[in-house]
């Protein structure tokens, strides 16, 4: 699997929340980040916005979004991707502080 | 106990043995609610702020992350944390006077700007990766190559059990890896650290350190128990040749008993690497109170007996995995000044608690020699997290002699912090500048050396004056040949948990899906990182087999005979390894 396991699709859903602080952030994050079928995941509760890279196959957005609903999360945008998009994105030549995206 | 053969080593029984005999118990502080959160709101905050101080820990149930006081009692510092599950309160360091004196030396710059995860650290340790919030680059980084074991040690919950998927990262993901490290920004990895399960166990091992090399790693050190390398004395040199700087081996006492993993095999783990000319090996004890904590002084001891070849001594306090009632963990925790002062009493004073040093200091000598050379090589890990310090043996007198009997470590460091300011500031330095500012130092060195203390056959001034008046470090070959590296490095668990630590961890692995992650969120939260990681990345147990057809589950495994430990016990290398060797302390006097 370890090879076949880059080709993968999976989802990036970007969302705003409606209804967050910074301990609902943190224990909502821990919850979701424990699953498997979770690739990424980060929830800001100061900034009330935040980002899910899940496997779409195994877990539905509907899914996703039921275990957000208290927070009230809006989708702001989606894209998809492959595990191997993931890795070469997270490789640190493309995050150098000051030159990222976000 | 009679020895446990005739099985797969696993650790169990002999544990249990090792356990029964309680010498003393870490008698825990009360400390109320009321207390607990008066103390907060007066506790100092940022790093190195001084006692009470307040910082962020983890829940060892819900996971939740809460302040947490890290306090002084009785001359001990504590950690206390109002959990969910209650109040929690365990050791942080056993010596006050100790954390002062290593505070002081503590790192505060940040030494890295690049992030692997889009995040901005504030829900830090639970999405790691290295985010911006990190304030230390990678200065050794795991890899870890797979989750198959030749032992089946009774605690590990990382080992493949039968019928488990199966880790082993591609040679190309392994790559990936190593080239994401090194291109931290502005520092890169310069060290790994190739550690499994139990990495001989791959047969591309070779090409996986010809790998570390090629994408420009000095160091390379293999995280081993040595079982393989017992009876394979040509996979030693074939680790050697490829470019293996260390075995990093597992080396927990000095009886069958307390170093049930590889007691009977490290006469011969030694006699291979004798032969193939190295690597030079670390012995790595894993400390635990009332359990080998009394031997600590005889692995020195038996470090200093095999200078040719073991090159340190890393003593690694118990990180306790899992969730670990009180009682155990005041049986069984141990942290660094417990295990300085074990090594005071256990050396007869030799070397004692005084002779110790904070990893950071590194980070202040480092500066000058940013400075000096224009390279970087930093070490920016916490004041807490580990110590260390040299000894030197003198092998005509049988003299120990730990580095700061004889140079003022603490002096020097200062001047060099003092003079690194100065180039800093020149901007620029020529050639003729540089020669003249290495004379000054190498002059005023002299200060700091006590000549009348030194071990003798090793020249500190000779290597000292190549150093900096020549840009000549061949001279420090002489300097390790004569020498034994002593460490300390404390992992943290879920009841000492410190994020301060944490940000500033030097001691990274390095995950298949881009994310580089500090040792202590790696381990400490398995089900975020490695057991989840490794999971989403491996080998059904049908898929393995079907990739190696001639595989078998108890072929991985070392099965250690009853006739192989009878022909030891009766072989002149064991004598020769253990028996016949040197007291340098007195460990045997009356």
């Amino acid at each position: 699997m370890t090879e076949t396991v880059l080709e993968k699709a999976i989802l990036r859903i970007d969302l705003k929340f409606g209804n967050i602080n910074p301990q609902t952030a943190q224990i909502k994050q821990y919850e979701l980040e424990k699953d498997m079928r979770v690739w990424r995941i980060f929830l800001n509760g100061y900034a009330k916005n935040g980002f899910v890279v899940f496997d779409e196959e195994a877990l539905s957005k509907d899914e996703v979004l039921n275990a957000l609903k208290d927070l009230a999360p809006e989708i702001k945008s989606m894209r998809r991707l492959t595990v191997a998009d993931l890795v070469e994105e997270s490789m640190s030549w493309n995050g150098i502080l000051g030159k990222m995206k976000s | 106990m009679a020895e446990v053969v005739g099985e797969i080593p696993s650790g169990e029984k002999e544990f249990a043995e090792s356990a029964k005999k309680i010498r003393d118990i870490v008698e825990f502080p009360e400390i109320s609610e009321d207390e607990f959160y008066e103390g907060l709101k007066r506790a100092s905050r940022g790093y190195g702020g001084k006692l009470p101080h307040r910082t962020y820990s983890l829940c060892p149930e819900t996971r939740r992350v809460v302040p947490a006081l890290v306090w002084e009692n009785g001359g001990k510092v504590w950690i206390t944390k109002k959990c969910p599950e209650g109040m929690i309160t365990d050791l942080y360091y056993e010596d006050v006077e100790l954390y002062y004196r290593f505070k002081r030396w503590l790192w505060g710059e940040k030494e890295i700007y690049s992030a692997n995860v889009e995040n901005s650290g504030v829900n830090c340790p639970l999405d790691c990766g290295m985010c911006p919030r990190h304030s230390s680059h990678t200065s050794l980084l795991n890899i870890v190559l797979t989750n198959r074991c030749n032992l089946s040690c009774w605690y590990c919950f990382f080992y493949a059990k039968e019928g488990q998927p199966i880790y082993e990262p591609t040679l190309e993901q392994i790559r990936t890896m190593l080239r994401n490290a090194k291109k931290e920004h502005p520092i890169g990895a310069n060290a790994v650290q190739l550690t499994g399960g139990e990495p001989t166990l791959r047969d591309d091992l070779i090409e996986i350190i010809k790998i570390a090399r090629e994408e420009g790693y000095d160091h390379v050190q293999l995280n081993t128990d040595g079982i393989k390398l017992a009876f394979e004395p040509e996979l030693v040199k074939k680790i050697r040749e490829a470019g293996t700087n260390t075995l990093y081996m597992s080396y927990d006492g000095m009886t069958p008993q307390t170093n049930w993993k590889n007691h009977w095999e490290v006469p011969l783990i030694l006699e291979n690497v004798r032969k193939a000319g190295g690597p030079g090996i670390v012995l790595v004890p894993t400390t635990i109170r009332n359990v080998n904590d009394h031997e600590l002084g005889a692995i020195i001891n038996f470090g200093l007996n095999h200078l040719d070849i073991i090159r340190g001594v890393n003593f690694q306090p118990l990180s306790q995995v899992g969730r670990v009632p009180t009682k155990e963990r005041q049986r069984f925790r141990i942290t660094i000044p417990g295990a300085i002062k074990r090594i005071e009493e256990q050396t007869n004073g030799v070397i004692a608690r005084d002779d110790w040093y904070p990893i950071p200091i590194a980070g202040h000598i480092a500066r000058f020699f940013e400075a000096f050379t224009g390279s970087r090589y930093y070490m920016t890990s916490h004041f807490a997290c580990g110590a260390a310090t040299y000894i030197f043996l003198d092998r005509e007198e049988k003299r120990v002699t730990p580095i700061p009997r004889f140079i003022d470590v603490e002096g020097f460091v200062e001047f060099l912090d003092e003079k690194a300011e100065e180039i800093e500031q020149w901007g620029s330095m020529g050639k003729l500048k540089k020669l003249k500012l290495g004379a000054e130092i190498f002059m005023k060195f002299k200060s700091f050396y006590d000549e009348k203390y030194a071990p003798k056959g090793l020249s500190v001034l000779d290597l000292i004056k190549n150093a900096f008046m020549h840009g000549n470090y061949d001279a420090l070959g002489k300097f390790h040949e004569n020498s034994l590296f002593l460490g300390m490095m404390h992992f943290m668990d879920e009841y000492n948990y410190d994020v301060e630590r944490v940000e500033r961890c030097v001691i990274h692995y390095a995950m298949p899906d881009g994310r580089i992650v500090p040792f202590c969120t790696f381990n400490v939260i398995p089900e975020l990182y490695r057991d989840k990681v490794q999971a989403q990345f491996s080998y059904t147990w049908d898929e393995w087999r079907a990739l190696h057809p001639g595989w078998d589950y108890k072929g991985d495994k070392y099965f250690r005979s009853r006739e192989f430990v009878e022909k030891m016990k009766k072989s002149d290398l064991y004598r020769k390894t253990y028996v016949d060797i040197e007291d340098y302390f007195g460990l045997n006097r009356e």
